[in-house]
């Protein structure tokens, strides 16, 4: 039979009646987790930019119209740390354009930014990757020359 | 006639309530509801009336099993305007349920059983030679990111539920993925459905569930933007015309991407003050956003606002502690948060897929978890049955005017005004993260008070059991607040022929002093709720219940202060 809520000035006590709530996992706690601090700006990080002609062109839908591309460029953010993966999405702006379809490689160490109309990317745009509207893990990285950008 | 007092007439017994209330902490005292307004005497409250305690395990053997099915699907979602479709998305999940013993694959116990389904967050997906967790490459050891809630699974399926937990890695380490998370809770509702139904072939567990699963009474649970996909499940289940019975939604460090509205559904969102990844609290706008004035009286929705309590955590595999500030005072443990989530996440489903009927007392604040401590969280709850005197809502922003069309008055509050409590712009100050607008008053003079008239119409409020209201201390550096002090201060009730009474809201609840989050500090609204009988008991007989004229909210017991205040209710 279960207990039930003591009630009133008992209830205050804690642990002091019934079993304990925490004596009840199973799972034996972690002898000391390690901490990691996610607000903060990314490591050594830096930029490249990649323009990519898709073997096969990508199928699009935005705002519900579909439309083919077949030329995109690819903004590489590389750390020298792990890039955390959050609940909170990354997010690169290039000028006033969020770019925020990626995907994560190297280990995590590289995040690539997909952008499927690369007119929008302006000449000399300033680029910094945030998690949502986390400002305290902006980092910031140099500003999108298109005479450096590479071709695949 | 004004008699500004307790109520209490055994002084001994009033001092003890109050001194231990004061040790209580937020998860305080027991103290009003249930259905017959039975008085609890001495201390005006009520007792709620054999409430389980859900801390304990349930009456039940708990068997468990699993399931990946060899088919993959294709989730294809809209989200911000954006199409993404994933391929190979793996049906694959962990299942606790009451069997007829304990163990793997154990026959279910007799009987229909209520579904639960909980579903974990963004994280990483593959498990490298040092033991972290990344997006790739793969490695061929996937990260069970949806084992992590067996702790919440086991003590569910011990109190009648069968409760699933599914693996969304395959949604991981992308943008957004909200709705298609959505969409994956749905499959498995299908899933479910079929193994139910012994018409339909079932290569899976061959017929075990057959009858024993309650598809009329189905809770949604999830972790981060876990927590966020239920909503959307339940908005699909619904504008998609599905048909799937969910019944209760229970939201543990969720996202808010697409900022949904939730109507009509019991709601239940479990947050971490020491949150160092969802740092902006986003439950908090969820929660605020639910049950709009077209709704307000449809669901009921409540919020735990934990104090040391990190992101990560409340899943078991996710064990790296992100909280902020790192292991800084006050600080849960792991498994202290675990603790509360097993006992909250319980209590919840118990009360709204089983009908117990009690439970709500524990987050009404009419009841309390004693085994618990130290953790100590603060609630907000709203009933579905209430009357807004004033939510601050009404455009244009007015302070001086209720949303009943009463007149407010301010004698000197200052400062004094309605401003939006969010992040994104009009907040008094950039510590607010809700998504509501509200009053701040300020005071630096003992006295000082903040008037609601109640139309004439709206007088007899004998049909409510509260005067409820939402509060915050508002974190100024501690200009009028004072850094790390609790709140006070007298609530009223003045009726028509000008008799009033006061009571002291500390001898209820504590209104706390922001979780130091350096450089971040929190205004987090909390439901204070205050018994009638508390006004109209004892010595306070003369207040006529039945013609209330004014609830009068008077800053008399600090020297200064500063608080934000919102939805004040007359409420059950």
């Amino acid at each position: 039979m279960r207990s039930h809520l003591l009630l009133v000035s008992f209830a205050i006590f804690g642990t002091g009646f019934g079993a304990s709530a925490f004596a009840q996992e199973k799972q034996p706690p972690k002898e000391k987790s390690p901490a990691v601090y996610l607000r903060q700006p990314l490591k050594e990080a830096r930029l490249e930019v990649q323009r990519v002609r898709l073997k096969k062109p990508a199928e699009v839908i935005e705002q519900g119209v579909k439309r083919e591309v077949s030329v995109i460029l690819e903004f590489r953010v590389r750390s020298a740390q792990a890039i955390p993966v959050r609940a909170l999405d990354p997010v690169l702006m290039v000028g006033e354009v969020p770019l925020r379809e990626y995907r994560y490689e190297d280990r995590d160490h590289a995040l690539v930014f997909t952008l499927y109309d690369p007119e929008k990317a302006k000449d000399g745009a300033a680029v910094y990757l945030q998690f949502g509207n986390d400002s305290a893990s902006r980092t910031e990285l140099q500003s999108f020359r298109a005479a450096a950008v590479k071709a695949n | 006639m004004n008699r500004p007092r307790g109520v209490f007439r055994r002084p001994l017994l009033y001092a003890a309530a109050l001194i231990l209330s004061l040790f209580a902490g937020a998860i305080s005292i027991s103290a009003l509801p249930p259905s017959d307004d039975r008085h609890e005497g001495h201390f005006c409250r009520h007792k709620p009336e054999n409430v389980d305690d859900p801390s304990q395990t349930g009456v039940h053997k708990v068997a468990t099993a699993s399931y990946n099915l060899p088919n993959t699907i294709t989730v294809t979602a809209t989200e911000g305007g954006w199409t993404t479709t994933d391929t190979n998305v793996h049906l694959w999940a962990v299942v606790y349920y009451p069997g007829t013993s304990s163990g793997a694959n154990k026959p279910v116990a007799p009987g229909k059983h209520p579904l639960i389904v909980y579903l974990h967050g963004n994280h990483g997906i593959w498990i490298d030679s040092g033991g972290n967790h990344t997006c790739g490459p793969p490695t061929g050891n996937p990260v069970p990111n949806h084992e992590g809630y067996n702790y919440i699974l086991e003590r569910l399926a011990s109190n009648g539920f069968i409760a699933v937990s599914i693996n969304a890695n395959d949604l991981n380490c992308k943008g957004g993925r909200i709705v298609a998370r959505g969409k994956l809770i749905l499959q498995h509702l299908g899933l479910w459905k079929d193994w139910n139904d012994p018409s339909k072939p079932d290569p899976t567990f061959h017929g075990r569930f057959h009858h024993h699963v309650d598809m009329d009474r189905i809770g949604l649970a999830g972790h981060s933007r876990g927590g966020e996909g239920i909503v959307s499940a339940y908005l699909e289940n619904q504008s998609s015309g599905l048909g799937f019975h969910i019944k209760a939604l229970h939201s543990i460090s969720p996202v808010d991407f697409d900022a949904f509205v939730l109507a009509d559904v019991p709601y239940y969102v479990l947050m971490g003050a020491a949150d160092g990844d969802v740092w902006d609290l986003e439950g908090a706008r969820i929660y605020d956003r639910a049950a709009p004035r077209t709704n307000a009286h449809k669901m009921p929705k409540m919020q735990s606002y934990l104090y040391g309590a990190n992101h990560n955590w409340f899943n078991t595999v996710w064990f790296q502690d992100e909280g902020w500030p790192s292991f800084g005072p006050g600080r849960l443990t792991d498994v202290q948060q675990r603790a509360v989530e097993r006992a909250m996440g319980t209590a919840f489903f118990r009360e709204y897929l089983q009908g117990m009927g009690a439970e709500r007392a524990i987050f009404t604040g009419d009841a309390s978890i004693p085994t618990l401590a130290p953790a100590r969280f603060y609630r907000s709850y709203q009933d579905p049955k209430h009357l807004t005197v004033d939510d601050f809502e009404d455009p244009p922003p007015n302070p001086l005017l209720n949303s009943l069309g009463g007149a407010n008055t301010n004698t000197s509050l200052s400062p004094f005004g309605e401003f939006t409590f969010s992040e994104f712009g009009g907040a008094f100050n950039n510590t607010f993260f809700q998504d509501t607008h509200g009053l701040i008053g300020g005071w630096s003079a003992q006295g000082t008070e903040y008037i609601l008239d109640v139309p004439a119409a709206n007088k007899d409020i004998a049909a409510y059991r509260y005067v409820a209201f939402r509060v915050t201390q508002v974190f100024d550096g501690g200009a009028l607040n004072p850094m790390g002090q609790t709140e006070d201060f007298d609530v009223g009730l003045e009726d028509m022929n000008g008799y009033s009474t006061y009571v002291k809201v500390s001898q209820f609840d504590v209104i706390p002093f922001s979780y130091d989050r350096p450089g971040g500090n929190a205004s987090m609204l909390q439901t204070i709720r205050l018994g009638l009988p508390c006004f109209s008991c004892m010595e306070h007989q003369g207040l006529e219940i039945h013609a209330i004229a004014k609830i009068h909210f008077r800053f008399n017991r600090k020297p200064t202060g500063l608080v934000g205040l919102d939805d004040v209710q007359f409420s059950r």
